[in-house]
């Protein structure tokens, strides 16, 4: 009881300091409550006894003698103390209950227990025919028989009396006889209790439907889920628990309105590009969403998912217009978990598990090789590059120094990484303030080969530390203050050389160049300015560590205004964000050698490619840094009067951004300026029987990049929601659908994000170093200025959205359907402008607000629940289909309509339309003219203009481009009793993946460099001229327009992904308490399990190019979750 | 703005204290308010851009900034050192050379084998776009350094100004000259830029395109202007002012520009006789005009008539003229005698690593001289060994002239190693200054053999980096330069020298005063310093071109060799229009798919395309698309 006593003084001299507070202190006392959470909780402390003589003690006297006889500590705000009154009491070995009775019965006070210390506070005021006051006691249970903290217990129609229940759901107060208690409780149906005196109540509330009170998280606020008007997804937060880095990557197929594609499984490097609704604009990354994470703009991909509490994706106008010209993209609101009244909740996740490549790109051997490149010679009339005698000597592996045949992707690759995920968390607290305190730990190891004998680790790996900490206090009965701490580090360790350049290496190398590694131990070479050999870019030169780290902070002040007017509150937030990346360098060249040939004595001759100026590792640092202000401050209010339901919000919000950066990242004097923003939001909400639903919003913003006579625009949206069923005139239906809404928005947001250029009100002078140098001896070299870009008067982007949307709940609310129809039009969009001739000499086209692109869609979830005895199931599925269209570009008007870009995709992919190889010389002769030696075995292009001769002017529109349109997921689970499985399924379609560069294109540099994919033996030749070959005949270099961009080489790049699998058990409830807990679930998870596409060559998602990436990667899981009592 | 940022806090503290201290209402009250208000109103968040940026107010009114934006107008010249770049691609699509490469980037490939047109935009930003860019900053110089303060206050100030106004003039005429040549006719721009937020139905939109001979006129008009507020020649000026515009570039310009004017495609081309604006009015004259060779030949004489410039002529330890040493050092010497306007800020590093062998220096061993450029180079006794040839592209041989294609030379040479094939041996010492063969050695003193066969050191197999015709180039390379050390030697890159005005001069002179003097002088002068016999002086001299046509004949041929891999032989071909015979049709190298012996064997390594379009580039089909008053090139 040491401990307990400590805490006592502890809690003691808080109270005090109560009186004179300030913010410092107030974090103590929630500190308090922390460490107070593991003490025991009981009433037992009412069984003390008191034994005391008080003869004209003033009050607070009593109060000290009485706690301190008592052992117990009292709490008390200054009202209590009545300063004119002085006690006479005696005790003599009495109960404190009984004590206390009698103090609170003749001092119109009641007392509560919250953690061992007595509270006391002062009974409603007497109001003159007062009725005769009676004690009510009792306990608030659920359904199952679990006691509910928190539950608010109020009289009807008199709202200063009342309490709340503690932590075992009991509650004591005093009420006027007659009186009509309400207990109301978050996701509970409102139960009312006549009193007539019983003084001991038992009471069980029912879970609501939730639909009715549920409160999601909207813009600036919430919001009753029930009114909701607009496109806004919530994610159930459990389904982003996956063993991935990134919440990034957890998203696509789990979201309606969500297209995400995922580019690299490097790790540390990973996250998915994400575009709600798709891409509205000519940049895809300024198509990128707005994020918000506890209100403040932030990044979320290395927020762990075990601290989210909710995640929601705002679509259309009426939930984004509140950003204003931040909105236009689509936003996402991310909020971390917060403490809830209880007993300290403990739980414990941890996973362990193995990764591996989802697909590797396969390369064609050394003798298959050589015969492919002395095909690509004879073929064309030329004469063999390789003698048999050679690939002889190669397929016998004689002498592999001389001969080598490597299969590159397994000398640079192992066969399997691993990852380890846990996170513990802690959360509770007492209605005075609540806590959740979460600590997360990431690691992930690469797939890279790595050499044993080097001084240093080059392997890929990343570390992450996350702790999130959250405080709520209610600092008054009216002031709530919300403190949130989260931060991370991670820590990466990456080889010398770039992902993309030992990937880019091992396409240009061939299997017969040379070995990695000769057998005495000299690094292999072909170049000599670069090196060639990918294996010694991986594990030869050196190594790059990186630490990033971030801090995330906001503060919220909540005043509840009710005594000015009910339902009014102000809010304020102060937020400070911190960045920082280190990347160290640690770099060095080997030596490369190429062998020649042997020397008599059978030594190696080698010729010299390189000569390493140092034998050690260099250093270079690189660091970029960037820190966050945002303010935010707003008035709410929220009043139901009768079926009259209104709420009102208006919000002023500022930021202010700064990056700095030191090493390689370039920057400038502009860069170095903060970037800001601010602006108001407002809403307005009314709802009408909750059937009605009509709501308004507005952002006002400005933006630095606008003169200032141009610097704010206004937004608007608003938005009707209907709830059909809830009509009498449903009654009849509602046997077969029992909850239909519509919703339908309109709306204007904005962007005013310019792509590379800041103020642009201002001109930009460009000064390039050493532009010209004059002097016989060149001594006066001379930097150069010119107008970079002329000032412009341009204005933000405004994007007119429209949505419209149903609800439906049918099969006893089994099945839960989603639909939304949405359209974006964009206009003002800025641009170069494309229409200035070239005669004016800009250096860069002025920008202006001329594109228009329209972007239109549909998006769809359902959701099936059922449960059958021990037995549940649960079917999910999604999709979002989105297609934009170019209005205006300012582009002039193509030659051939097949050449214009209006009405096409943004992006979208010009080239030949292949009708197939030519199967004859008189076929060649025939058709129009190609570019180049033609042959038959070449492909055959389509003349759209009617020349004669295929050049420019034949390529149209071909291909759906690398940015799907369709994104869609589904799912099951599937529960009896403690077991369960789910899945889920996501897929893409129409996204094309366009074939090009070396590796895919046979030879494109010539005989002496460049890989083969294993799929070459597909291929058109003399003997076998099979007109649906993958690769046309061969050839040495481009040496006519077979690999120009073409249908040939466009292939779908849909897919359909198992995604996710998770096997869970819950240990039985026996076992699980005999351990201590009071749960615990053992599991097995797994990503990216299966892939089914007809693309086969390399990971479909990396899309376009040649797969020269770091492919994305399958993890296979084990864990244990676990809720300690 | 301060206290913006602390206002919340300060709210914050304000709330706590008057909530547990005075409890009242109006306290909460105006802490509601106080949240609200204390964070608005903050006039100056926004106004971030402060007033010390470098702004182009601030770049005329201070010297040295005005000279670095004078720096970057003269940055428009291209450099046309790198002869595989994309800034000039005349040596590549000329007969007088391949790059090897056939991959993006590399327009010149794409080009000769026929895959060009309006919508293909090979050049458009590195010439087209280029040319106007500079054009508009030169212009917008002139306008403004007139009010530069800081040069207003110091005594040379105004001359500066003065001077400064001209050398951008001067390079303002040479970008228009640089469309010319390539686009054709041009659209002559204001004297002052054209404002950038000009309303697109302004005249100035759509400004169609000017006739030939008015913008040869503007440009000889702008050269002349220029010229009054010039120092005469580089060596009139300080050292540190070398490779300022002079005088003496823009006479040598203007003999260059007339020439071009009097020359067949340009003077009285019927073919041309459509080439009309919308409009009706001609863009070509379709009558010939003698007096433009004259005016050709007076403006090239004004050069000679300076006697600032003179022939590099360089002796051997014996006291002799080295003509190998002296052709060579041209290029090499910086700032010699013979260079009227070079480019000190140039990528001759790259030339020369492009024309290195690739086993022996780290090359690319890639600029691959034709075997039509090949056989263009005389004999030492100074006659052509290759007449034509014949319809299965075999050559007609000159009997006389010494040549063969047979057997391999039994001794050394000055200039070649015992045992070299004989279609290199005794050829001129322009040709052992310019091309490096099968066989040669490596200039560079750490020497080694040049092995340009299939296996060889700078052979095909085992490279993307070869030459397609079996040689490359070693013109303008340094024996001192090593790629595969990293080293090469920093020198200006010749943009315009003494013996091209001499052959401007002869060339225009046979034409209106055939017979004249001069012509042979001036032709003797080159052949003098190139170490071959002269025609009709001399030792062992050669019989005087006894008609205008032949003569004609030797003055192109002369050109051809003495400029060659200088982005002369590609305009040359044009405005004589020959350019159906010479840049179409087979081209020959050596056979480098095979090892010797089949290696010596003339092989055709591409067959050009030539159209009748080619004699101008396309204009940008977007600029087409963009002006409606704009008109194609013929053809195109």
């Amino acid at each position: 009881m040491k401990k307990s006593l400590f805490t006592y003084r502890v809690l003691h001299y808080c109270f005090k300091i109560m009186r004179y507070s300030s913010l410092a202190l107030s974090l103590i006392f929630a500190f308090c409550s922390l460490a107070l959470a593991n003490v025991s909780y009981s009433q037992k402390i009412l069984e003390n006894r008191v034994s005391l003589k008080l003869k004209d003690a003033p009050m607070d006297v009593a109060f000290e003698q009485i706690s301190k006889s008592a052992k117990v500590k009292f709490a008390y705000t200054e009202a209590v103390i009545n300063k004119q009154l002085k006690l006479n009491y005696s005790f003599n070995d009495e109960k404190l209950s009984s004590v206390l009775q009698r103090i609170v019965a003749n001092h119109h006070l009641v007392f509560s227990i919250v953690d061992d210390v007595i509270i006391f506070k002062k009974t409603a005021s007497k109001t003159s025919n007062q009725l005769t006051d009676i004690e009510i006691r009792g306990t608030v249970r659920d359904t199952t028989g679990i006691s509910l903290p928190g539950v608010s217990v109020l009289v009807k129609n008199n709202s200063k009396i009342g309490t709340t229940t503690d932590v075992n759901g009991r509650f004591i107060l005093d009420v006027p006889e007659g009186s009509v208690l309400s207990f109301s409780y978050t996701g509970f149906v409102t139960t009312d209790v006549k009193i007539s005196g019983k003084e001991v109540l038992n009471i069980v509330l029912s879970a609501s439907d939730s639909r009715l009170d549920e409160v999601v998280v909207v813009g600036f606020g919430t919001q009753k889920k029930i009114s909701l008007v607009g496109a806004q997804s919530i994610v159930d937060v459990d389904e982003l628990k996956q063993p991935v880095r990134s919440l990034n990557n957890s998203l696509a197929g789990r979201v309606p309105g969500i297209i995400s594609v995922q580019r690299s499984g490097e790790p540390g490097k990973d996250d998915a590009s994400i575009w709600i609704r798709g891409i509205s604009t000519f940049e895809n990354s300024l198509s990128a969403p707005l994020v918000l994470v506890d209100g403040v703009p932030r990044s979320f991909s290395n927020v762990d998912p075990e601290d989210v509490a909710s995640f929601s994706v705002l679509k259309d106008a009426s939930a984004t217009a509140v950003y204003g010209v931040r909105g236009a993209n689509g936003v996402i609101l991310i909020s971390t978990k917060k403490g809830s009244v209880g007993k300290p909740k403990i739980s414990f996740r941890y996973n362990e598990g193995v990764t591996s490549f989802t697909k590797l790109p396969k390369f064609a051997d050394g003798i298959t090789y050589m015969k492919m490149s002395n095909e690509a010679l004879v073929t064309r009339g030329g004469v063999p590059l390789y003698s048999d005698a050679k690939i002889e000597a190669t397929l016998n592996g004689t002498d592999p120094d001389l001969n080598p045949n490597v299969d590159w992707m397994k000398k640079l690759f192992n066969d399997m990484g691993g990852m380890r995920k846990a996170n513990l968390n802690i959360s509770g607290g007492s209605d005075m303030s609540q806590y959740y305190v979460g600590a997360s730990y990431y690691n992930e190891t690469g797939l890279y080969n790595t050499d044993a004998l080097s001084h240093y680790d080059s392997q890929v790996s990343d570390k992450r530390y996350n702790l999130t900490a959250n405080l709520n206090i209610k600092a008054t009965k009216t002031t709530q203050i919300d403190l949130g701490i989260q931060g991370y580090l991670e820590n990466g360790n990456y080889p010398g050389t770039a992902t993309n350049t030992i990937f880019e290496q091992a396409y240009y190398v061939t299997p017969v160049l040379h070995q990695p590694q000769y057998s005495d131990g000299k690094f292999g070479d072909n170049l000599s300015n670069t090196i060639g050999n990918p294996y010694v870019l991986l594990t030869q030169t050196g190594y790059s560590s990186r630490f990033k780290n971030q801090l995330f902070s906001n503060l919220r002040v909540t005043q509840g205004m009710d005594f000015l007017t009910k339902g009014l509150s102000a809010t304020s937030m102060f937020s400070f964000d911190a960045r920082s990346l280190s990347d160290m360098a640690r770099t060095k060249r080997p030596n490369t050698y190429l062998a020649t040939g042997r020397d008599k004595n059978g030594n190696l001759i080698y010729q010299t490619k390189y000569v390493s100026s140092s034998d050690f590792l260099t250093y270079s640092p690189t660091t970029s840094t960037e820190r966050t202000i945002y303010i935010e401050a707003a008035i709410n209010y929220n009043r139901t009067f009768g079926v009259h339901a209104l709420s009102g919000m208006l919000n002023y919000n500022q930021s202010d951004l700064m990056t700095g950066s030191v090493g390689n990242t370039t920057t400038s004097f502009i860069n170095s300026l903060p970037y800001r923003y601010r602006g108001l939001a407002g809403r307005i909400t009314y709802g009408f029987k909750d059937r009605y639903f009509l709501e308004g919003n507005f952002g006002y913003n400005g933006s630095e990049n606008f003169l200032p006579s141009h610097r704010y625009g206004f937004f608007p949206s608003a938005g009707l929601g209907w709830l059909i069923s809830e009509e009498p005139f449903f009654e009849p239906l509602k046997n077969l659908i029992q909850f239909a809404k519509l919703r339908a928005t309109h709306g204007i947001v904005g962007n005013s994000n310019i792509t590379g250029r800041r103020f642009a009100y201002s001109a930009l002078v460009t000064t390039t170093n050493n532009v010209y140098t004059f002097g016989k001896t060149f001594d006066r070299s001379l930097s150069g200025q010119d107008i970079g870009e002329y000032a412009v008067d341009v204005t933000w982007e405004t994007a007119t959205k429209s949505n419209i949307g149903l609800d439906l709940y049918t099969l006893g609310n089994a099945l839960k359907l989603q639909i939304d129809l949405f359209k974006d039009n964009r206009k003002d969009i800025f641009l170069s402008r494309q229409s200035l001739p070239a005669y004016m000499g800009l250096l860069k086209n002025p920008l202006g607000n001329v594109g228009i692109i329209e972007n239109r869609g549909v998006e769809g979830s359902m959701n099936y629940f059922k449960k059958l005895n021990n037995w549940n199931l649960q079917l999910l599925a999604n999709l979002t289909y989105s297609k934009n269209k170019v209005i205006e570009n300012d582009q002039p008007v193509a030659a051939y309509p097949w050449l214009e870009a209006r009405g096409q995709k943004v992006g979208q992919s010009f080239g030949y339309i292949a009708q197939g190889l030519f199967e004859s010389t008189a076929e060649i002769a025939a058709s129009p003219v190609q570019t180049g030696n033609v042959l038959p075995g070449d492909i055959k292009f389509k003349d759209l203009n009617g020349d004669n001769k295929i050049d420019a002017y034949d390529k149209t529109a071909i291909g759906y481009g690398d940015v799907p349109e369709i994104v869609y997921g589904f799912g099951f689970s599937l529960g009896y009793k403690g077991l369960s499985l789910s899945t889920l399924f996501q897929g893409v379609g129409n996204m094309d993946i366009w074939l090009n560069g070396e590796g895919v294109v046979p030879f494109q540099q010539g005989l002496s460099r460049g890989n083969l994919f294993n799929n070459i033996e597909d291929r058109w030749t003399v003997e076998n001229p099979n007109p649906n070959a993958f690769y046309p005949r061969l050839g040495n270099g481009t040496i006519n327009e077979n690999y120009t961009q073409s249908t040939w080489w466009m292939q779908s790049g849909r897919y359909l992904r198992l995604k996710n699998i998770q096997l869970d058990y819950g240990l039985p409830k026996k076992l699980v308490s005999i351990l201590g807990f009071k749960n615990a679930n053992l599991f097995l998870q797994a990503v990216n399990v299966l892939t089914f596409s007809p693309f086969k060559l390399w990971d479909v998602e990396l899309g376009n190019g040649r797969g020269a990436n770091y492919p994305n990667i399958s993890t296979y899981s084990i864990g244990l979750n676990v809720d300690f009592k | 703005m301060q206290t913006i940022q602390i206002s919340p806090l300060t709210v914050l503290v304000l709330m706590l204290i008057s909530n547990s201290i005075l409890m009242k209402k109006i306290i909460n009250v105006s802490v509601g308010l106080l949240l609200v208000l204390l964070t608005s109103c903050q006039k100056d968040f926004f106004d971030q851009v402060p007033n010390d940026q470098l702004t182009i107010e601030q770049t005329f009114q201070r010297r040295n900034l005005s000279e670095q934006y004078l720096a970057n107008v003269y940055n428009y010249i291209k450099d046309e050192s790198y002869l595989a770049g994309n800034m000039a691609p005349w040596v590549g699509l000329s007969d007088e050379m391949d790059i090897t490469y056939d991959r993006a980037g590399f327009n010149t490939f794409l080009v000769n084998v026929g895959n060009w047109s309006p919508s293909t935009p090979y050049w458009d930003s590195e010439l087209y776009n280029s040319y106007y860019k500079g054009i508009r900053s030169a212009s917008y110089f002139m306008q403004k350094i007139g009010g530069n303060a800081e040069l207003l206050e110091t005594t040379d100030g105004k001359a500066i100004i003065t001077q400064w106004t001209a050398e951008a003039r001067a390079v303002r005429a040479y970008l228009y000259f640089n469309l010319l040549r390539a686009y054709g006719p041009f659209m002559i721009l204001p004297e002052e830029s054209i404002q950038p937020d000009i309303s697109p139905k302004d005249p100035l939109m759509t400004l169609p395109r000017n006739s030939y001979d008015e913008c040869v006129n503007y440009i000889v008009a702008e050269l002349e202007k220029a010229k009054t507020d010039l120092p005469t020649h580089f060596t009139a000026q300080a050292d540190i002012d070398y490779g300022r515009t002079t005088q003496l570039f823009c006479l040598a310009l203007k003999s260059r520009v007339l020439l071009y004017a009097a020359s067949p495609l340009f003077n009285g081309n019927s073919d041309y006789s459509g080439f009309k604006n919308m409009d009706g009015k001609a863009l070509m004259n379709t009558t010939f005009d003698m007096q433009k060779w004259k005016l050709a030949a007076d403006a090239a004489k004004a050069v000679i008539e300076t006697n600032l410039v003179s022939l590099l002529k360089k002796n051997n330890s014996s006291g002799n003229l080295d003509p190998l040493l002296s052709y060579r050092d041209v290029f090499l010497d910086a700032w010699n005698v013979e260079v009227i306007f070079a480019r000190n800020n140039n990528n001759l590093s790259v030339h020369e690593r492009h024309n290195s062998p690739r086993g022996l220096g780290s090359g690319y061993a890639s600029n691959g001289p034709s075997q039509q450029q090949i056989d263009a180079y005389f004999m030492a006794n100074g006659k052509r060994p290759i007449l034509g040839y014949l319809a299965n592209g075999s050559p007609i041989i000159n009997p006389g002239s010494g040549y063969s294609e047979t057997g391999f030379s039994t001794a050394a040479d000055a200039y070649t190693r015992v045992g070299t094939y004989s279609m290199w041996v005794n050829r001129e010492p322009r040709f052992y200054a310019s091309i490096n063969y099968n066989g040669a050695t490596w200039i560079n003193p750490i020497g080694g053999i040049i092995n340009t066969t299939l296996s060889g050191e700078s052979g095909m197999a085992g490279s993307h980096d070869y030459s397609r015709s079996g040689y490359f180039i070693r013109k303008n390379v340094s024996p001192a330069s090593n790629p595969k050390t990293n080293v090469y030697t920093k020198r200006p890159y010749v943009m315009m020298r003494y013996a091209e005005i001499l052959l401007n001069y002869v060339e225009s002179l046979n034409e209106y005063a055939s017979g004249s003097s001069d012509i042979l002088k001036y032709l003797n002068m080159i052949r003098e310093r190139a170490g071959i016999p002269q025609y009709g002086v001399g030792t062992g001299a050669l019989p005087i071109p006894a008609s205008q046509v032949e003569m004609r004949e030797a003055i192109r041929n002369e050109r051809r060799v003495e400029l060659a891999f200088e982005h002369h032989r590609y305009f040359d071909a044009k405005r004589w229009k020959i350019a159906e015979q010479s840049d179409g049709g087979p081209f020959y190298g050596m056979n480098v798919s095979a090892n010797a012996p089949a290696f010596y064997q003339r092989t055709v390594f591409e067959t050009r395309i030539f159209k009748k379009e080619y004699y101008l580039f396309p204009i940008p089909q977007i600029e087409i698309n963009r002006n409606m008053n704009m008109v194609q090139n013929p053809r195109w």
